[in-house]
């Protein structure tokens, strides 16, 4: 579903590359987290997969991307935003800030690709019963918590249908009720088939998908399992500090833990 | 107009803060508006065409947040946002000297446009407090154009001077990547950065956080209701407006009697107590009387005060003082035509959701991107207030002397608006991106989750207003 090859990319007047050589591929119905601290090129690569380079971010692109065997950064808006959708971590800068009720907000954008009204319609109500919303419909977004304003934010996203979902480090601004709201529907879509990337700088966020992409400083340095290779010092997790701990007393070798279960084995061995 | 989608979603943020920087101005008691620091922010990274859309934007929606005769003043707003764009270009902003002159040339343009129609449409006053230094130069013998243009001479070009050297500020410290994103952010060359006057070290002051008030700020003047006036069309209502303003600007305003004085003539009151009327059986008489009322009475006191007092031959004189009664009395109708006006736009704003408004004008061809950036400057202009309350909470709190005299408080409106400048600048990427991620730039024809509200009754007053509008067209040109 999602192929890079050999990606690099510098914005336009940047004395340094964004991304380094990336190289990856995610399969339909996969969910990943791309891990790195801030800066490391997380926004950067979303960006590019979304397709908003070279539109409304310039730079120097070389590299193949291709997300559902298309190039997204030469595809037409519309063909673009059912391929992949992007969501941001502030919620109120990606409601539209126009629509009076939540029901319009999620229609708006199905409204911008001209989508007929029966079928508008039917859309938004599939939608907002998924994320369970319906409560909420008639409500007016601003009036919404952030946790709720995330999810009407997804919605509205969801509901233009794209394989593809990058979500930009989703729950940074939200309360723990709001992340858990979010991450919740976030690992439930990816069970039904969407292709799910989470970009984060939180390790225990990140341990709830299998598998990771860790970005350091435009470079990836890790593609698989749920783990940071043992001298990456950037990324801290509570388990990762722990086993950082133990490792000074000679009490641990090997990947640093990012969940309570490989914690418990890596002191167990 | 093609802009990009970076530059559609920094417009709203931009007039927002036009409105929220014009509050921070008056709550300074300033004789500044600042209320075009945004419509100069656009222009300079998007160019001319950017700046005075931005400009007319921001004309067109504080009326309906405030004060309807804004909307007289649309065609300088843009002029002073296209020419502020076209200055950018020629590297107007590269240093502080160049900026200082292309604000105070600027201001010298908005002045010598303003005039005419502040003369013209509101007899040389707009009912604020301006009004005063047109009351001291129509004293001094100058007739009302020459009073409006001294009076704009006298604050304008101070104002967008301090704008301009505001903005060149700020775009001088923004990261070369924020600012080369825009149409014209690589245009604007290498800029000579220095650092405004404002930001020292000294005592609190008690009870100085009042701004925060502004957060409260309704967002707009539409009041909810289930009568018919709600009910009706919103073109219905747009018909409505365009009758009574065609309705005011050509019945007689004066009569003359038989004895040969002249008197107020009975077309424009009863017209303006129709409009009332209509207000009452929409459920939103007392809203109707109270916001004209409000609205229109000190500047329609304004208009008979210093005409009577400064224009005309004199009627009566007491000492130093002398009245003119026709003088007076041709101000009297000419506020009586602008109060129509008014009135029937603020009944519009009143009965009108924004968004619903902007629905209908949508489907009779107002471009999707237009009403976008129309609907979206009001509804951020409370986030703006919020957030403008907050930065003088922080600031206070961080020992910003709000100063004492108008060069003191002058000084602390750089700290207070530069994060306004900053935040909107620095948001915009997400917003941009946010906008393309649900298919703004899309080139579909727009769908809607619903029609705008129609009764049975629109059809026949749709053609009625028609009709009279074509009446009163035909009197007026032929």
């Amino acid at each position: 579903m999602i192929s890079v090859q050999k990606l690099y990319f510098a914005y336009s007047g940047a004395s340094e590359a964004a991304l380094r050589e990336i190289s990856f591929q995610v399969g339909a119905g996969e969910a990943i987290a791309l891990v790195g601290a801030a800066g490391a090129g997380k926004s950067s690569l979303l960006r590019l997969l979304a397709g908003f380079v070279p539109s409304l971010v310039r730079g120097e692109r070389r590299g193949q991307v291709r997300v559902d065997g298309l190039d997204p950064g030469t595809a037409r808006a519309a063909e673009r935003v059912r391929r992949a959708g992007l969501l941001f971590s502030d919620p109120s800068s990606q409601l539209s800030g126009i629509c009076p009720t939540v029901r319009e907000e999620v229609a708006w954008g199905l409204g911008n690709l001209g989508i007929p009204r029966p079928e508008m319609h039917e859309r938004v109500n599939r939608v907002l019963a998924r994320l369970g919303l319906e409560g909420l419909a008639e409500r007016s977004p601003f009036t919404l918590s952030g946790g709720q304003q995330q999810r009407v934010a997804l919605a509205a996203v969801l509901a233009l249908a794209p394989r593809v979902l990058l979500l930009d480090e989703p729950v940074a601004m939200l309360d723990p009720q709001g992340r858990h709201e979010v991450l919740q529907a976030a690992t439930e879509l990816a069970g039904e088939g969407h292709v799910v990337v989470w970009a984060t700088p939180h390790l225990e966020e990140a341990a709830t998908f299998p598998r990771w992409l860790v970005l350091e400083q435009g470079r990836l340095i890790h593609d698989g399992p749920a783990a940071i290779p043992p001298d990456h010092g950037a990324l801290e997790a509570p388990w990762t500090r722990l086993a950082r701990s133990a490792a000074r007393s000679g009490l641990w070798n090997g990947p640093w833990p990012v969940r309570e279960d490989q914690a418990v084995e890596g002191l167990r061995r | 107009m093609r802009l990009d989608t970076r530059t559609w979603a920094l417009i709203p943020l931009a007039v927002a803060i036009n409105v929220a920087a014009g509050s921070i101005a008056s709550y300074f008691r300033l004789p500044l508006y600042l209320d075009s620091l945004g419509t100069i922010l656009v222009a300079s990274l998007a160019g001319p065409a950017a700046g005075a859309l931005t400009g007319a934007v921001s004309n067109t929606v504080i009326p309906a947040l405030s004060n309807p005769v804004w909307l007289a003043f649309v065609p300088v707003a843009a002029a002073v946002g296209a020419l502020a764009g076209w200055l950018a270009r020629r590297g107007f902003l590269g240093s502080p000297l160049t900026a200082g002159m292309a604000g105070l040339l600027v201001g010298v343009v908005a002045a010598t446009l303003s005039a005419p129609l502040s003369a013209w449409l509101f007899g040389g006053t707009t009912g604020g407090g301006t009004d005063m230094v047109v009351a001291v130069f129509r004293a001094m013998g100058l007739n009302r154009l020459e009073a409006s243009l001294a009076q704009g001479l006298v604050t304008d070009p101070l104002d967008k001077m301090l704008s301009f050297l505001m903005i060149q500020s700020i775009l001088a410290a923004l990261p070369h990547r924020l600012r080369s994103a825009f149409p014209q952010g690589e245009m604007l060359g290498k800029m000579r950065s220095f650092s405004l006057p404002g930001l020292r070290g000294g005592q609190l002051e008690h009870g100085e956080r009042r701004a925060v008030v502004l957060a409260g700020s309704p967002a707009g003047l539409y009041r909810p209701q289930d009568g018919v006036l709600h009910r009706l069309a919103p073109w219905t209502k747009i018909l409505l407006v365009a009758a009574c303003a065609l309705a005011a600007l050509t019945l007689p305003a004066v009569v003359a009697t038989p004895d040969g004085s002249r008197l107020p003539a009975p077309a424009l009151p009863l017209l303006a107590t129709a409009l009332l009327g209509l207000a009452l059986v929409g459920g939103i008489g007392l809203e109707l009387g109270r916001t004209a009322a409000a609205l229109a009475l000190p500047l329609v006191l304004s208009m008979v005060a210093v005409n009577g007092l400064f224009g005309g031959a004199a009627s009566a004189a007491w000492g130093p003082f002398r009245w003119s009664t026709p003088a007076a009395l041709e101000a009297l109708g000419l506020g009586l035509r602008v109060f129509v006006i008014l009135e029937a736009v603020v009944l519009l704003l009143l009965s009108t959701r924004p968004d619903l408004l902007m629905g209908d004008l949508e489907r009779r061809g107002l471009p999707h991107r237009l009403a976008y950036v129309l609907l979206a400057s009001l509804n951020l202009v409370p986030t703006m207030l919020r957030r403008a309350g907050e930065i003088l909470e922080a600031q206070t709190s961080r020992g910003m002397p709000l100063g004492h005299g108008i060069l003191g408080r002058a000084r602390a409106l750089v700290p207070m608006s530069g994060p306004l400048l900053l935040g909107a600048v620095s948001e915009v990427e997400e917003r941009a991106l946010a906008l393309e991620a649900r298919g703004f730039g899309a080139e579909k024809t727009r769908t809607w989750w619903s029609d705008p509200p129609r009764t049975n009754l629109d059809p026949a007053l749709q053609a009625a207003l028609i009709l009279i509008l074509l009446f009163l067209g035909g009197r007026l040109f032929l």
